[in-house]
């Protein structure tokens, strides 16, 4: 789901909520509604390296073979994020938007990546100081675990150890290779 | 008198005046500066619903809507604001509302934070007072755990996460913050029998925190680790009923813990869904999916197409549970989906759930039968509660 669908989505919501007809919806509905892709994500087709990469404005992490949209739900990094992808919101998968700081305190997932088959752990840093971005929100939740255990957890507003709590949106920043 | 009034348009004068007063027999201006009230008990149907408006974190509210209305004017009776995704407390002996919520000094950029409990009066709904606690209260998804009142609603709790974790107590009485607690590694605060919180453990255990001396003195105790199985992890989430609170795990069982005495005793956990349902997989799924009712009832969002990561899709039906004697007693379909529940506490409960749509429908728990889709709109309903 890129920018613009999930914008449309969010869009027709509203407008279908305002208008108070909404009627007939679903669990797509609700991963419309909400932003997530579990299973748009599923089948959306994955576009090039080239267009993660070109998308990032920041390398992908040496060696590591990319393929995906990062401004997709769907994008092999994002199992377990939830929040507003800083793709959609002036940064990149891997970088904050111009203005905000990135949380040094986060959440970590572990995603397999496509292009390579292999396992990679992920650190959700969140970026703050900016009120929320608003777009391509996204929540998956592979691997996510209640909020007891909170370095598993992607329910709770990392923006700590910044300057700030206020939270704008989330990167997904390859960390390590994980135990295939 | 001056040049322009002459005795021509006095007279008029005096001529309009006398139409005026006739007139003023049968008109009376509407008084302006009228504020409605609320009835000092609120009607057992009403539900709170925390709109936590997650597009918008510092525009978050809770409404206060008679389900029974036809249209949004008869449904929202009044609502309160509620900053940055805030938590929310009852205080029905003392008709009080408690919002636990954070400001930021220079808003959407941040600045000073300042976390503080608001106080509103039930009736009017007007701020009578504030209290300003540590700035380290919880920041998450709304979490109905994330507070809690004890000793007969005199005391406050809040979850504090910075990382580091801790209790903040507050004496509602007093008005005064009290002191802060320390819980490493346990998280949320659960009311547990006159003047204890439990908490839950990232070991798999339960921590209950006894407060004496007005909330400046704690001790704690903690459980076994029952709950440390990540090969199928219990949601933090419970529905309470009968001082037991029951936490569905991410397959399909369900773990009671009793809460009605001095710490928590958890029970042996039980199936909520077959070997064959789970095998055709069937688990719990959603937000704030699982709710409690007065009659014992638990209600718990099921999703049809189960798998690892779908705990918080939500679900296709709802299944209806005697928890005392763990057994199904009913099965609600939801045509439009469903991503959290709630339960008023009328003698009839309604049951409520946000849709995929995120609208609110309520439901019979008699019969299980769709009542209406609510006309209030609101953004992020993820938490409906009953008034009480």
């Amino acid at each position: 789901m890129n920018l613009s669908r999930i914008t449309d989505a969010i869009d027709h919501w509203t407008e279908r909520r305002a208008r108070g007809i909404a009627r007939g919806s679903s669990r797509r509905g609700w991963l419309k509604a909400f932003g997530g892709a579990l299973v748009g994500g599923a089948v959306l087709p994955l576009l090039p390296v080239a267009r993660a990469q070109a998308a990032s404005g920041v390398p992908a992490a040496t060696g590591v073979p990319e393929e995906g949209d990062p401004e997709s739900c769907g994008y092999w990094r994002y199992c377990a994020i939830d929040g507003f992808l800083c793709s959609c919101c002036g940064g990149s998968e891997n970088a904050c938007p111009p203005g905000t700081e990135m949380s040094p305190i986060t959440w970590i997932g572990t995603c397999r990546n496509p292009a390579d088959g292999k396992s990679y752990v992920i650190s959700y840093n969140d970026c703050c100081g900016r009120t929320g971005c608003g777009q391509c929100l996204c929540n998956r939740n592979e691997g996510d675990l209640p909020m007891y255990v909170p370095p598993k957890n992607n329910d709770i507003n990392w923006c700590l150890g910044t300057q700030t709590a206020v939270y704008h949106c989330s990167t997904a920043i390859i960390i390590a290779q994980g135990m295939d | 008198m001056k040049d322009w009034l002459t005795k021509g348009t006095w007279l008029g004068g005096v001529a309009a005046g006398l139409a005026m007063s006739a007139a003023a027999a049968e008109f009376a201006a509407e008084p302006t500066n009228v504020n409605l009230s609320l009835p000092p008990a609120y009607p057992d149907h009403w539900l709170v619903v925390h709109d936590a408006a997650f597009f918008h974190m510092r525009e978050g509210r809770y409404l206060f809507v008679d389900p029974q209305a036809d249209t949004v004017g008869g449904q929202v009776r009044g609502l309160l604001s509620a900053d940055f995704i805030a938590h929310y407390e009852q205080g029905a002996a003392r008709g009080e509302h408690y919002v636990i919520e954070s400001f930021f000094s220079r808003g959407g950029r941040g600045g000073e934070r300042t976390d503080v409990v608001t106080i509103y009066d039930a009736e009017n709904l007007a701020v009578s007072g504030e209290i300003i606690i540590p700035p380290r209260k919880l920041s998450s998804m709304p979490e109905r755990s994330a507070t809690a009142l004890v000793e007969g609603d005199k005391l406050l709790v809040v979850y504090n996460f910075t990382p580091g974790q801790s209790l903040t107590v507050v004496d509602l009485e007093k008005r005064e913050f009290v002191a802060e607690h320390g819980i490493a590694g346990c998280s949320l605060a659960i009311p547990t029998g006159n003047s204890a919180v439990t908490s839950l453990c990232s070991d798999g255990a339960f921590l209950t925190t006894t407060l004496s001396d007005g909330g400046a003195s704690a001790a704690s105790v903690r459980s076994a680790a029952v709950f440390a199985d990540e090969s199928d992890p219990m949601f933090e989430k419970a529905g309470i009923t009968g001082g037991v609170a029951y936490f569905p795990t991410f397959k399909g069982d369900v773990l009671p813990v009793d809460l009605s005495g001095d710490a928590a005793v958890p029970g042996e956990r039980w199936p909520l869904a077959s070997a064959e349902e789970k095998a055709a997989g069937w688990r719990p799924g959603g937000w704030q999916l699982v709710a409690a009712d007065h009659l014992g009832h638990l209600y718990v969002l099921m999703n049809p197409n189960g798998t690892d990561g779908s705990h918080k899709d939500g679900g296709g039906e709802v299944w209806v549970f005697n928890a005392a004697a763990k057994e199904r007693i009913m099965r609600i379909p939801l045509p439009n989906w469903g991503i959290s529940v709630g339960v008023s506490n009328a003698e009839q409960p309604l049951l409520v759930v946000t849709n995929g749509e995120l609208q609110l429908e309520t439901y019979s728990t008699a019969t299980g039968e769709l009542d209406k889709t609510l006309a209030v709109s609101t953004q992020t309903p993820f938490i409906v509660r009953g008034v009480q």
